[in-house]
């Protein structure tokens, strides 16, 4: 039997806060014991995810979505437990790492590139359909800070998603654009989800994004998971549960809607919308 | 300790190419925008030494005979001024790498230890052009090149080494203490005065003077220039400041290697 792609075993991250920089120094360098206060990201994760799945961590803002999606991806280092990552990361969490808004889009294109580890074939060989895929033609060789609120961000996710990724963690629907440029970036990661080959984690609180994207769900509460399962018991669940929790007495006023989930990301198909 | 620099190497080899790609973008980023471009990367330094030898000259009245050189006082000051120029950038502009690369750290799987490398190549491409100028002055002043040139690499891959372990070391700390950051931006100017870089240091017989121009690893280089290019001296003639300088580099490479085995993992949640 395979070892699951991703795996968790009783993983915490604590973040430790500290009256000042001086108190930081003499608990990290000479072990000193000043830590003002402890927060808890997440609390004994316990999760396998197999190759090809599709897997949605549901959460509210402060839920541990993005602590347990930087785990994944091995930014965040836990503070117990062990993570087993079996595969290469693609992790889109920033789409603009590296650009340098006073160069050009090519230019921001080849640094971008580099940095992920493509070879200068590559690059020359994917160039033109990472432009045609940003729809950037007539800008590319503009400097970044000229380009309308949107396209940078499209830019870097036609270079990061434009090879085949073994394990693609999305932090938050990084789709960027408009209405045209959105329904793209969601195809293309559709693709991902399709291909047996590709595992996807879709850290989201947007129910319906995740029963489009995904097909398993696990729900996070205040740093611990609550429900791992299908993702529409999965979704059902947060909403029954969980978010009336956040939201107080107040019913929980997400719609179960049967339209296009790319209304939940905003724009009427006219504006340019960051949704970072 | 040998776990790190075993790291240390192996991210290295493998993201040589990113590293100087980013390199190259440290570097371009800092002149974009103006006319001039890289001519500032000259111009700035060549009025420096300009202001230093009308200081000396005029003002200090220093000898322009220095026994022992076989170049004019002119190429010794500036012999000695651009590996100077380099390191002091090196002294706070490496030990701000983390904190300007904090993206990178946050957001990207880019190993952390390459970090260092980006700015020490970034200043080292302009440090390579500086002194290429400076070796044509040779030339140029009458003075023809000598066999005793063939060790400036080893000089220049000294430097190197260490200001990487410097910036590893010094990024660390300075990711943790914005005071340390401040502390060291105040000492640069202090180590140029206590490096011997203006006077010859063989005129000096103050024994703590002598001890700390021993212990400076920014003496040594200057020094290693101008034996190479001044003096006419091989390195292992000088065995002495060789085997303090090596001492000092084990301490750096031993400090930077322990805070980045003890900090590493905690370094994205303290930025």
């Amino acid at each position: 039997m395979k070892k699951p792609v991703i795996e968790l075993r009783d993983v915490s991250k604590e973040f430790k806060m500290f009256r000042n920089n001086r108190d930081r120094m003499l608990n990290l360098i000479f072990r000193i014991r000043k830590v003002k206060d402890v927060r808890k990201g997440v609390e004994n994760l316990n999760i396998k995810i197999n190759k090809g799945e599709n897997v949605a961590i549901i959460g509210a803002s402060g839920a541990g979505r993005s602590v347990t999606a930087k785990l994944m991806s091995r930014y965040l280092y836990p503070t117990t437990g062990k993570v087993y990552i079996r595969g290469k990361v693609t992790a889109l969490f920033d789409l603009r790492s590296g650009f340098v808004t006073d160069f050009t889009g090519r230019y921001n294109l080849h640094t971008q590139a580099s940095i992920l580890g493509w070879s200068k074939e590559e690059i020359q060989q994917y160039e033109q359909e990472i432009i045609d895929f940003a729809e950037l033609e007539d800008k590319i060789d503009k400097p970044l800070k000229v380009y309308d609120k949107g396209e940078p961000g499209r830019l870097g996710f036609a270079i990061q998603t434009q090879k085949k990724p073994e394990i693609l963690i999305i932090d938050n629907p990084l789709i960027v654009g408009n209405y045209k440029s959105k329904q793209k970036c969601l195809g293309r990661i559709e693709e991902f989800r399709d291909d047996p080959e590709v595992t996807l984690v879709f850290a989201t609180a947007m129910v319906n994004l995740a029963k489009r994207m995904c097909s398993r769900g696990i729900v996070l509460d205040e740093g611990r998971i609550v429900f791992d399962g299908y993702v529409d018991d999965a979704c059902a669940f947060y909403k029954r549960t969980v978010l009336p929790k956040i939201m107080g007495k107040m019913e929980a006023s997400v719609e179960e809607d049967e339209e296009d989930p790319m209304d939940e990301l905003g724009g009427d198909g006219d504006g340019y919308d960051d949704v970072l | 300790m040998f776990k790190t620099l075993k790291q240390i190497i192996e991210d290295h080899f493998r993201y040589m190419p990113q590293i100087l790609r980013l390199a190259k973008v440290d570097k371009d980023r800092a002149f974009k925008g103006s006319d001039l471009g890289w001519v500032w990367a000259l111009f700035k330094p060549a009025m420096r030494i300009a202001v230093y030898y009308v200081a000396m000259i005029i003002g200090f009245r220093t000898s322009k005979n220095m026994p022992g050189i076989h170049c004019s006082y002119f190429l010794w000051l500036v012999t000695g001024l651009v590996p100077w120029f380099y390191m002091s950038g090196m002294i706070s502009g490496g030990a701000s790498c983390f904190k300007r690369y904090k993206g990178m750290i946050q957001k990207t799987s880019f190993p952390k230890t390459a970090i260092p490398t980006i700015v020490t190549l970034s200043n080292f491409r302009i440090h390579l052009v500086v002194f290429a100028f400076t070796l044509v002055l040779y030339p140029l002043m009458g003075y023809r090149p000598t066999v005793y040139w063939l060790q400036l690499p080893i000089y220049i891959a000294l430097m190197l080494v260490f200001t990487y372990f410097w910036s590893l070391a010094t990024g660390l700390l300075s990711v943790v203490s914005e005071d340390f950051l401040n502390v060291l931006r105040t000492i640069n100017a202090a180590v140029f005065w206590l490096s011997a870089i203006l006077f010859n240091k063989a005129t000096i017989d103050n024994p703590i003077a002598v001890a700390f121009f021993r212990i400076n690893p920014v003496t040594f280089i200057v020094y290693g220039y101008r034996n190479s290019l001044c003096y006419n001296q091989w390195i292992f003639e000088d065995y002495i400041s060789l085997i303090y300088f090596l001492v000092v580099l084990l301490i750096m490479i031993i400090v930077s290697t322990k805070l980045y085995s003890g900090l590493r993992k905690q370094l994205p949640d303290i930025l």
